[in-house]
């Protein structure tokens, strides 16, 4: 005890409060002052890479060159940097009034900036750009060459079309912002920066259509950005915590794709993009519940079967929650509400069965989660043992020995498939359903219509940076029900969602449904 | 204090619900008939017909009989457990079946249950068995069906296209009971070997068994309550003096209404028939010629007149049961007679006069027409 309370005391006593970042000092006039200083900051560091040579040819001039291995072009630096410093003609001039300009007519690279100060130069240095100091210059040539080994662009896994575009975001944020550019060349398409995290120090961008977007949205998000004080981002989702909504709801009130065309056509519609280096994840605010009933295919093909199948999606998600309970409920408090003949062949599948429904069904959720759980996480090469032991073991056997019954593992299979339909609730789809099992197994189908109304006012009382969750359902608003449990064509989703409050709603002109045209005349007889 | 408050009305909700039937479908035995007889010396003989589904879903379905003894209904079907090991829901009866000896007595004892208890459905079907019910629910006649109790209930669905048993579910029955200017009736089932069959109609007095119509005094008896979807009228046509043609005369729709008026001071009934037949048969090769035709239609309108007269007599001067809403038209209609009458509308009833007017139609003689060799 007692040496539990002297530990306690020594780490109060430790300095939490040390500061990560460089002391702010400015860049020296003495070369050799700031050699030292650098090396000491990087003393231990064996990927820092120092590189000291001369200028000029008949004047000389001591240089250092600083950058970080494997975060810079090398072969850039040497032609275009290294090489002209070296070779330098000065002729009668001396050589700092010559070095003076060399940033206009020698460095041919073309990214280049000075900084006085070295913390600022420093946390560019640790971004890739390499540093070039000079004797008796009072700044620091930052070196734009940042490179480095990244992975290609491909089609992200999680989220494919048919048709479309199979482009993917990468983990670079600024190849990420050149995809966003690319789909909307506009001078109104603003991608503002910042850094986060003490110690990462991520790169963190929001991109939104400037003139379009609610200027409150815009301020309420940054002002939640700004307020973030961690050490480290490593992914999207650390910033999706601290800036969301309900942080103890299970329902998310942030969006999150890898896709670009989907971030643009967000954005387009008045919403907020959060880019995050180092991770393909963009989050996207705010977050109606409406939206993981749509997918990006729903505004490639055609709006017909996009409408079924969206009114589809919504009906998959009402049964991959309720299946369960309302299997449970119905077969164990509500038998009268069953056709004699099901109740018949479901009495029959029940003969010998060991467990009690609730538990059978319990038990078959948990390790349809397991299962899931284990096809995610397992390498591969192994996948094929996966699929054999859950289709074969967990279905066939279990039903063949009489474990469990068949109508058990139909509907745990009907609750488990539409729950992959809508991907974006699939978390939330998971926990809330075991929640109405428990409610439908206590007090039946009056348990169950407990946890859903107590499910529809937690969901209609969230918001999502300020927009009601719900929207267009509660509050309704019509123009909104154009794409929502429909898609109407393209021509007439005149306006932008009326939830998001944009500054400038007008997205499509009317009158541009296309006629049919006039028979065509004349031709090759 | 808020969420607290909050907690507490939750555990409330949770906590003050009546909803505490959670029962194993295993631990249940699914009740699919039910008959009631009278006990030997007192008291009431349940029949009970279950489901037994089979283990496993290659083994026939089939259903087990069980009979228990009780000094009312209730004590009876709970005594049914002791008999079943499992205890019964009674959710999915389709049938119900009354001996001939409780009918005789009055339903409303062996009925009571049924209406008052949650788990019973209203929908059920009731039959009077021709002697006891417990003989119908014992046929287990596996190989025509796998649970006799509901195709009990299918065949009178299905008779419908015959007319020769009246479908009258729990409700109906109850209803017409209840009423003092009604009186219920229900089908009739036999046992015919080892298969039963729903034909004729048992009609009450109150809740007392008065009198039985066969199967065709039943059709005449859906006609004038509206109730008929089909049928076969089979004719008699003379051709000459000693030929005569049989033809089959499909029902296809039926309306009846029917009014009131006074004469003397007496209420007189006015049943008026619309009925539409197609001509499905002749016994012989003739060619219906329009004037046939015509013929042929006065003889159905005057078939139909006949037989719903013969049921009508006997329902009504024979048995004296309000089988027909006559009481309730009269009501009506005739809001000053009925004051002053009612009281004594026991007396007035048998004497009242009834008409019954018919209009048939025959638009359609079949893809048959026997000209020109064919």
């Amino acid at each position: 005890m007692l040496r539990w309370i002297k530990r306690k005391i020594e780490y109060s006593k430790l300095d939490r409060k040390k500061d990560f970042s460089v002391s702010d000092r400015m860049v020296s006039k003495k070369l050799s002052e700031n050699i030292t200083y650098i090396s000491e900051l990087f003393e231990k560091n064996s990927d820092v890479v120092f590189r000291r040579f001369t200028i000029g040819r008949q004047q000389k001039a001591d240089a250092f060159l600083v950058g970080i291995d494997g975060l810079y072009d090398k072969t850039a630096i040497h032609e275009n940097i290294i090489k002209p410093l070296m070779e330098l003609e000065t002729g009668d001039l001396p050589i700092l009034q010559r070095l003076e300009t060399i940033e206009q007519d020698l460095l041919s690279i073309s990214d280049i900036s000075t900084e006085r100060t070295m913390k600022k130069s420093v946390s560019q240095l640790l971004k890739g750009d390499p540093l070039l100091l000079i004797d008796g210059m009072e700044y620091v040539y930052i070196l734009g060459s940042r490179t480095w080994e990244m992975r290609g662009i491909q089609e992200p896994v999680t989220e494919t079309v048919v048709r479309g575009p199979r482009e993917g975001f990468v983990e670079t944020l600024r190849t990420n912002t050149a995809m966003l550019r690319r789909k909307i060349h506009n001078q109104n398409l603003i991608i503002e920066q910042m850094t986060m995290g003490t110690l990462s120090q991520t790169d963190v961008a929001i991109a939104y259509i400037n003139h379009l977007v609610n200027p409150d949205l815009l301020e309420e998000v940054k002002n939640r950005l700004r307020k973030i004080n961690t050490d480290a981002i490593l992914e999207s989702g650390y910033i999706e915590e601290f800036i969301e909504d309900a942080p103890y709801s299970p329902f998310p009130t942030i969006s999150n794709t890898e896709r670009p065309d989907v971030v643009s056509a967000r954005i387009l519609e008045g919403r907020i993009a959060i880019l995050v280096d180092g991770t393909s994840t963009v989050l996207i605010v705010p977050y109606l519940m409406m939206e993981s009933f749509q997918a990006a295919e729903d505004y490639y093909s055609r709006p017909y079967y996009t409408s079924f199948i969206r009114m589809l999606r919504l009906i998959g998600f009402l049964a991959s929650t309720l299946a369960p309970a309302v299997y449970v409920a119905f077969q164990n408090f509500h038998k009268e509400t069953f056709p004699t003949e099901l109740l018949i062949s479901l009495s029959a599948s029940r003969q010998g069965v060991p467990f009690p429904l609730f538990i059978e069904v319990f038990l078959m959720m948990i390790s349809f989660e397991w299962l899931r759980e284990a096809g995610i996480r397992m390498p591969r090469h192994i996948g094929q043992a996966v699929s054999i032991v859950g289709a074969l073991v967990l279905g066939e056997s279990a039903v063949n020995a009489g474990f469990v019954g068949a109508p058990t593992v139909i509907i745990v299979a009907i609750s488990a498939i539409t729950s992959f339909i809508i991907t974006p609730l699939n978390d939330a789809i998971a926990l809330i359903r075991f929640a109405f099992l428990f409610a439908a197994g206590i007090l039946g189908i009056y348990g169950v219509m407990l946890a859903l109304t107590f499910s529809l006012l937690h969901v209609a009382s969230l918001r999502s940076f300020g927009v009601p969750y719900m929207s267009p359902w509660f509050p309704i608003m019509w123009s909104d029900w154009k794409d929502f449990l429909i898609r109407a064509p393209f021509w007439k989703l005149n306006h932008r969602p009326e939830a998001l409050h944009t500054l400038n709603d007008l997205r499509t002109a009317n009158g541009n449904k296309p006629k049919s045209g006039k028979k065509q005349e004349g031709g090759e007889e | 204090m808020k969420y607290s408050a909050l907690l507490l009305l939750l555990f409330m909700l949770v906590m003050l619900s009546g909803c505490w039937g959670s029962k194993e479908l295993r631990d249940v035995g699914i009740m699919s008939g039910i008959g009631v007889d009278k006990g030997i010396d007192s008291g009431f003989d349940v029949t009970a017909q279950t489901i037994k589904p089979g283990s496993k879903s290659d083994l026939p379905i089939s259903a087990i009989v069980h009979t228990t003894h009780g000094e009312t209904v209730f004590e009876a079907v709970r005594n049914m457990i002791s008999e079943a090991k499992k205890k019964e829901i009674h959710q999915h009866i389709d049938s119900l079946i009354i001996g001939k000896a409780v009918a005789e007595d009055g339903v409303t004892s062996a009925f009571d249950f049924f209406l008052r208890d949650h788990e019973p459905r209203f929908n059920m079907s009731v039959f009077l068995a021709e002697g006891n019910a417990k003989e119908i629910l014992e046929i287990l006649n596996t190989e025509l069906y796998d649970i006799p109790a509901r195709e009990m209930k299918n065949s009178l669905v299905e008779q419908k296209a015959l007319s020769k048993a009246p479908y009258v579910e729990l409700h109906n029955f109850y209803q017409r009971l209840i009423d003092p200017y009604q009186d219920p009736y229900m089908p009739i089932i036999h046992k015919i070997d080892n298969d039963f069959k729903n034909e004729g109609t048992a009609i009450f007095k109150g809740d007392k068994l008065v009198g039985e119509l066969n199967g065709v005094e039943t059709r005449g008896m859906l006609r004038v309550q509206g109730e008929l979807e089909g049928g076969i009228q089979v004719i008699h046509v003379p051709l000459s003096e000693e030929e005569t043609v049989n033809v089959s005369i499909e029902v296809k729709d039926s309306k009846t209404t029917i009014n009131n008026f006074l004469k003397d001071g007496q209420p007189v009934i006015e049943i008026s028939i619309q009925e539409t037949g197609f001509i499905g048969e002749t016994s012989k090769a003739v060619r219906l010629a329009k004037d046939d035709i015509k013929k042929i239609n006065q003889l159905y309108k005057n078939a139909i007149k006949k037989e719903v007269e013969d049921s009508v007599d006997k329902i009504q001067k024979e048995l004296k049961a309000n089988t027909f809403d006559f009481a309730e038209i009269i009501r009506r209609n005739e809001k000053d007679y009925w004051k002053h009458h009612k009281e004594n509308w026991e007396e007035i009833y048998p004497s009242l006069k009834v008409v019954v007017k018919v209009n048939t139609e025959l638009p359609a003689n079949g893809l048959v027409n026997y000209e020109g060799g064919r």
